[in-house]
């Protein structure tokens, strides 16, 4: 029975497509497992998209519900469990930001700021290295720009899963990352913004 | 730009993979420029991002989650038991219903809507039969006896339509025997078998023409009109 348990625990670990297809069958064990994998990045995901630790716990917590609620439809069709997740974590951050009715600033606000060319960003960021000072600045980014960033940097996903969860080529993440850290530099840059 | 995206890709990939950032980047001197205060920025946002969920935030996840986990097994298994409470209702609706046609069918007279079922049912069971000629002189006595049942009935002028309709139908049943087996009936046979069919169709002309009740009287003449049929199986021999 031990051996037994071993030998499925092990195949736990090796195959994301065996946990999912056991969490499909109502195995609890093998959705803790998925659980495991994904807790930090999507609560890193979290953290940054909303800039306030303590909600990113409950809307982390509110990803993965969102999931075990609509597990039966997923399928391994192109895009990977993982994607599937992320996907499901962005559409929740939005439906956050709709609900409490903060609304991200339309592109055009950034181009009105003027950065401080005079400032050394390198130091301004050493003091503005808190996560509300960089979530403040990436509100001001487009949301496709805002996604790369949390993706690559917070959640830590590398460019090709990142590509998977936008919908985008590998090449178009490359360069929409270089656009967003380029523009997050400059509003960082910035002593206000407002 | 599109080269600069590349190369700042390949810069954070050397970073991530363990390369020193000083060493990563001096691999890129017309591009460092560029790239430096970008690369910079990518790590500080790492670094801004707790690494991990707080240890009592998860537990709590977890919980909720087995929660919601079991929820559901609660709900899987009442829908199952809807799904088979349905299978068994609509298991118990098809035995219903077959056994009302086979009810119905086994007293179809010719004419009625259930009699090419009642005759298809015979002509299976016949097929099927391993001793046919006993299957012959069972179904013989059998309508031999509605004949007299009839018969009675008639004296006592109590007649039903439903005896009537049975004394009928058991005579077609032997005639859809020997459609299928003649050659177990031999000519001794073939004359009791005449012999009914004279005697019942003499009763029938009787009741066609006498019976007290209206609906009797036309039901007797339709199935005398049917009876004709029988001719052709008694002149086949």
């Amino acid at each position: 029975m031990l051996k037994k348990r071993n030998n499925q625990a092990r195949s736990f670990e090796e195959d994301e497509a065996y946990l999912v297809r056991e969490a499909q069958k109502g195995n609890s064990q093998a959705f803790g497992l998925l659980y495991e994998r994904y807790a930090d990045r999507i609560y890193r995901y979290m953290c940054l998209r909303l800039g306030d630790p303590v909600e990113a716990e409950d809307l982390t917590a509110e990803v993965f519900l969102r999931a075990l609620e609509s597990l039966g439809s997923f399928r391994w069709r192109g895009a990977p469990f993982g994607a599937w997740l992320f996907r499901l974590a962005h559409n929740i951050a939005v439906d956050y930001w709709r609900k409490s009715r903060r609304q991200f600033p339309l592109p055009s606000e950034v181009s009105h700021a003027v950065p401080n060319r005079n400032g050394d960003v390198e130091k301004v960021l050493e003091r503005k290295m808190l996560l509300r000072e960089i979530q403040e600045a990436m509100k001001y980014l487009t949301p496709l720009q805002q996604q790369v960033i949390t993706l690559r940097f917070a959640a830590g996903l590398s460019i090709a899963e990142t590509a998977q969860v936008m919908g985008k080529k590998e090449g178009a993440v490359k360069n929409l990352q270089h656009k967003a850290l380029k523009a997050l530099r400059k509003l960082l840059a910035k002593p206000t913004r407002a | 730009m599109l080269e600069e995206s590349r190369i700042l890709q390949e810069c954070l990939e050397r970073i991530e993979a363990g390369e020193a950032m000083e060493a990563a980047l001096s691999r890129y001197p017309e591009y460092r420029e560029e790239i430096e205060p970008l690369v910079h920025l990518a790590l500080a946002v790492k670094k801004g991002v707790p690494a991990e969920m707080p240890a009592p935030a998860r537990a709590r996840t977890l919980y909720r989650l087995e929660g919601a986990f079991s929820a559901m097994e609660r709900r899987r298994l009442r829908r199952a038991w809807i799904v088979w409470a349905l299978r068994v209702a609509a298991a118990l609706l098809v035995v219903i219903i077959v056994g009302s046609l086979w009810a119905t069918q086994v007293n179809s007279a010719p004419g009625k809507p259930l009699f090419p079922l009642r005759v298809a049912v015979a002509e299976t069971r016949l097929r099927l039969h391993p001793k046919p000629r006993r299957t012959l002189e069972l179904l013989l006595q059998i309508a031999e006896s509605r004949v007299a049942e009839v018969e009675l009935m008639e004296k006592r002028q109590r007649v039903d339509q439903a005896s009537i309709f049975q004394m009928v139908g058991a005579t077609e049943d032997l005639m859809i025997a020997l459609e299928i087996h003649p050659q177990f009936a031999d000519e001794e046979f073939m004359e009791k078998v005449r012999k009914l069919v004279e005697e019942e169709r003499a009763l029938l002309d009787r009741l066609a023409r006498y019976a007290f009740s209206k609906r009797t009287r036309h039901n007797a003449l339709t199935l005398l009109k049917l009876s004709q049929s029988w001719e052709r199986v008694l002149d086949q021999r």
